[in-house]
């Protein structure tokens, strides 16, 4: 057949966002491609200069619909960073357990769409059964169900409701059981290894000098997570080891991608039973909104100069915050502030690896490397 | 036997015809020709009598496939109506054997009050039940879920008709008939019943498989004129997918008409239910590659690359829309009725009761078309089935696995049948032995297929599915022409 | 009406379908209208075959040249030209 550029997007099933793939294909195969973005442009950096810290942690839960609090907390990391503000250590277990029950409901998020991407519906909505309840659990932390605005700069809203510990333990473990429910229905189906086993191989050493990172870097065999090469908050008191898979000498495949994922959520929630076990005063306790014990004191204006940087491990990769203190000239509001998006920098280099795959694959490597379009375009 | 069966509707409208032709054009100058009258009245007639038939039963398959397929993925809306039917949702008792009359309901009440204690909705996780809870609707609207098709029907009646402007109007709107005129013809050469069938020619097997074959054509040809570049690689991938399906699909056939020794299709069930043995324990070989060439032909999930909804939105659909669109998606479930009851009547004994001659002198008031119909039904639960917990399998590997795998098998399945029918029948019925030994052989290797590799052996194992093609890297500016 | 006069005209209608379809075949501007025009053709030389009585040879008929044939055509067709749309919708 001719050789012919199609453009998938702004509006395609594969997309997962508002963004244009333009494909060249020739016949089946595809041979090159461009991807195109920018659609969902919303100047958040600029934003930030025009809104005093605690005021922009809303746009941070918006950055990702389908990660929120990692957002929010890397941005708050921060801020703190800029402000030196020491944090009370059970704030930092509370926000351990936002934040990793939010990579759970992500990665969830994530296999429910990377199975209709290669054809399946039901574990499709079996991964929605599971995220509602983590969705339930943040709903009960934040208040609200998709966009928390958890984080305070200095803590946490609110501390864990009464009763909570309980029902994480039991939702973590009930997800721990279905977790198995989902390798039955995948890895056990040759199907499924028929279309991401040596489909979309990405090579170690590219994926470094591209800048990917997150789950996608970690399945060629790198270890490479934050949370465990520079640990912030309290993730060396926890029990956990991030989850590296070992790839074939061709690179990681689709196959990888979703096998570091999938043991990714079983350390999360490992992650969080353990801190809820550790929590200093206990898990049941309660404090009142504004305690000591979850919010310390935080100055509201940043001297001239002064620069705070956090980077953070989304669930899709490293985030980076980069702010700049404004001074007396810019009262409360910071001069800068720099966002350091995963996906910006992954997108590009996923477009390039489908090059000599069919066109049924593009939507199986493109998902397999869980595109956010919010933060990608910021 | 065909005799046993008391819905003779076929004589019941030749009867008919025949006191409706001797009182007008027997009564009249013309009466020569009340005999021919009477033919094309009673074959119009069962044409009308075959084709209501099969698109009111279709709704039970549009049924299946939602609310089973909902009960497979535990989606929550869509539960409701089989489970809250008995059990009730979230504690709630649904009172409906309360409106029973004369206290018919009581031992439905006592059914209902156990089940829910023994499996009541108190789920592990209260939030779940909660979930449930939501769009709990009332018994009557998620009992029967019928009515959703009917609303469908007025939504599709009442869609605009829209021609995408540089389509090539005159292809595009002929496809569409093409694809529905032909699949609506199917029905004409299957048999419901004994006595329920619209045509029976001898050669009813091939016309069958010759109708079955012109789709394709349309559905090329829908895809081509849209214009649109998912439409035509749909096509395209349909027109190869269903050609290199299509001949297993006829070497499979043809090993059933072998063995019944019979290119018709009411001889083939009849001589199913003669000789004593379904097809389905003959030749469960061919059983299976029936099924897979089949699900490949109506396009169904694992096979459902030409619609592959991920990288070709609807594939060669895509343009269609309004009515056009609702006839075609009817068209897609005729065909998957049509293998649901090919299904049915080639491997298990057409309308023969489950347990053959044994329990037939018990169920001769049930008509045999009740048996057609609930195994095609039971089929179609099977096709469900495997969307449900199949992926869908990339274009090359559907052609490699089609040419590479089914068409030799097939091969094998003929020689199987050719050879049962040659040395093993002996022009009477079977001797239990055969089916016996037959499927045992076959469950035994199902069994060792289907037993997991030990985890440990795959993990040094090269990656065998790799299909990267070396394809040299476009230079800058390449997509601008 | 009497039983021949009626295959008379079933007859004279598939055959002036044939004949349409053949003059279509010939005279269509674009390749995927003569291959439209083609399977009329061939669907109703496949019916006269059945008038005929000849039942076989128009399920043949129909299996080889419509399912099989025709396809191959339309494939070669389809596949051999470069830049298909742009060529055709310009």
């Amino acid at each position: 057949m001719a050789e012919m550029w199609i453009s998938m997007g702004p509006q395609h099933p594969m997309t997962h966002g508002l963004w244009t793939l333009r494909v060249k294909v020739d016949g089946e195969t595809v041979i090159d491609t461009e991807p195109d973005l920018g659609y969902i442009h919303r100047a958040v950096e600029k934003i930030a200069e025009l809104r005093d810290f605690t005021k922009f942690t809303t746009y941070c839960d918006r950055l990702c619909y389908a990660s929120a609090n990692t957002w929010s907390h890397a941005y708050i990391y921060a801020v703190e960073n800029l402000l030196e503000v020491e944090v009370p250590e059970r704030a930092e277990y509370i926000r351990l357990v936002a934040v990793e029950i939010q990579r759970i409901a992500s990665h969830l998020m994530w296999l429910g769409a990377y199975c209709p991407d290669v054809g399946n519906l039901t574990a499709f909505v079996w991964c929605l059964r599971e995220r509602e309840m983590m969705l339930d659990l943040l709903q009960e932390l934040g208040g609200s169900r998709l966009h928390y605005n958890f984080p305070r700069v200095g803590g946490v809203k609110r501390d864990l409701p009464i009763g909570f510990a309980q029902r994480c333990r039991t939702k973590i473990n009930l997800f721990l059981n279905r977790i198995q429910e989902y390798e039955a229905m995948l890895d056990e189906s040759t199907v499924f290894l028929v279309r991401t086993q040596g489909v979309g191989y990405a090579k170690p050493e590219e994926m470094v000098n591209h800048g990917v990172t997150g789950p996608n870097v970690r399945a060629g065999g790198i270890n490479y997570d934050v949370r465990w090469a520079h640990p912030y908050s309290v993730y060396d008191e926890v029990d956990w080891e991030p989850s590296v898979e070992k790839p074939s000498i061709k690179g990681a495949d689709c196959y990888d991608r979703y096998r570091v994922r999938v043991e990714e959520m079983q350390q999360s929630a490992r992650m969080v039973l353990d801190a809820l076990d550790k929590m200093p005063g206990g898990a049941d306790t309660h404090h009142q909104h504004g305690d000591e014990a979850i919010l310390a004191k935080a100055p509201l204006r940043a001297p001239e100069g002064t620069s705070g940087f956090h980077h953070f491990e989304d669930s899709r990769g490293e985030s980076m915050f980069y702010i700049v203190g404004g001074g007396e000239q810019r009262g409360k509001f910071p001069y800068r502030n720099s966002i350091r998006s995963p996906m910006f920098i992954t997108i590009p280099y996923a477009s390039k690896c489908m090059i000599g795959y069919k066109v049924a694959d593009i939507p199986a490597i493109m998902g397999s490397f869980d595109p956010c379009i919010g933060e990608t375009d910021r | 036997m065909a005799e046993g069966d008391w819905l003779d509707i076929r004589g019941w409208v030749e009867a008919l015809s025949f006191a409706i032709a001797d009182n007008t054009v027997g009564m009249s100058r013309f009466w020569r020709q009340k005999g021919t009258t009477a033919d094309i009245l009673t074959e119009l007639i069962m044409a009308v009598v075959v084709f209501g038939l099969i698109m009111t039963t279709m709704l039970v398959l549009l049924w299946i496939e939602r609310k089973f397929f909902a009960r497979i993925m535990d989606r929550r809306g869509a539960t409701m109506a089989m489970r809250s039917l008995w059990v009730g949702e979230g504690g709630e008792h649904v009172d409906w054997y309360g409106l029973l009359p004369f206290g018919t309901g009581a031992p439905f009440r006592w059914l209902n009050r156990w089940l829910n204690k023994v499996a009541g909705s108190d789920h592990e996780v209260e939030s779940v039940a909660r979930v449930r809870d939501r769009s709990y609707h009332g018994i009557w609207w998620m009992l029967p879920g019928f009515f959703q098709n009917i609303a469908d029907a007025v939504k599709f009646l009442t869609k605009e008709w829209m021609v995408p402007t540089k389509a090539d109007k005159f292809v595009f709107e002929v496809a569409p008939f093409i694809i529905i005129s032909s699949t609506i013809m199917l029905f004409a050469f299957i048999p419901l019943g004994p006595h329920v069938w619209s045509a029976n020619p001898d050669l009813s097997l091939l016309f069958l498989m010759a109708i079955f074959g012109i789709a394709p054509l349309g559905v090329f040809f829908a895809g081509w004129s849209s214009n649109n570049k998912y439409t035509l690689i749909g096509g395209i991938r349909s027109a190869a997918q269903l050609t290199a399906y299509e001949i297993p699909l006829l070497v499979t056939v043809l090993a059933v008409a072998v063995l019944s020794g019979s290119m018709n299709i009411i001889e083939i069930v009849e001589f199913q239910m003669d000789m004593d043995g379904w097809n389905l324990f003959l030749l469960p070989l061919g059983a299976a590659l029936f099924l897979i060439t089949m699900i490949a032909e109506v396009e169904r999930i694992p096979f459902d690359m030409p619609e592959a909804e991920a990288e070709l939105v609807e594939g060669w659909w895509t343009e269609y829309g309004g009515l056009r669109w609702g006839l075609l998606f009817m068209a897609e479930y005729l065909r998957a009725y049509a293998a649901c009851l090919l299904f049915a009547i080639f491997f298990l004994g057409g309308w023969e009761p489950f347990g053959g001659n044994l329990v037939a002198q018990y169920t001769a008031f049930i008509p045999g078309i009740a048996w057609l119909l609930i195994k095609s039904w039971l089929m179609f639960a099977v096709f469900v089935w495997v969307r449900a917990s199949l992926h869908r399998v990339r274009t090359d590997q559907i052609l490699e696995f089609g040419w590479r795998w089914l068409l030799p098998l097939s091969l094998v399945n003929l020689g199987i049948a050719v050879w049962l029918r040659l040395w093993v029948w002996q022009g009477e019925v079977w001797s239990p032995l055969v089916p016996g030994i037959i499927t045992a052989i076959a469950v035994a290797l199902f069994v060792l297929l289907a037993i997991d590799e030990d985890p440990e052996s795959l993990e040094g194992r090269e990656r065998p599915y790799s299909v990267h093609v070396k394809a040299g890297p476009a230079g800058p500016g390449t997509h601008k022409k | 009406m009497p039983a021949s006069l009626l295959e008379e005209f079933a007859f004279a209608l598939l055959a002036l379908l044939a004949i349409a379809g053949a003059f279509g075949t010939i005279y269509a501007k674009r390749v995927a209208h003569s291959m439209l025009y083609l399977i009329f053709c061939f669907l109703a030389v496949a019916g006269v075959f059945l008038l005929t009585g000849a039942e076989l040879l128009a399920a043949i008929q129909i299996l080889v040249y419509l399912g099989s044939v025709l396809l191959v055509v339309l494939f070669g067709v389809m596949l051999t030209r470069r830049q298909i749309q742009e060529e055709d919708f310009e």
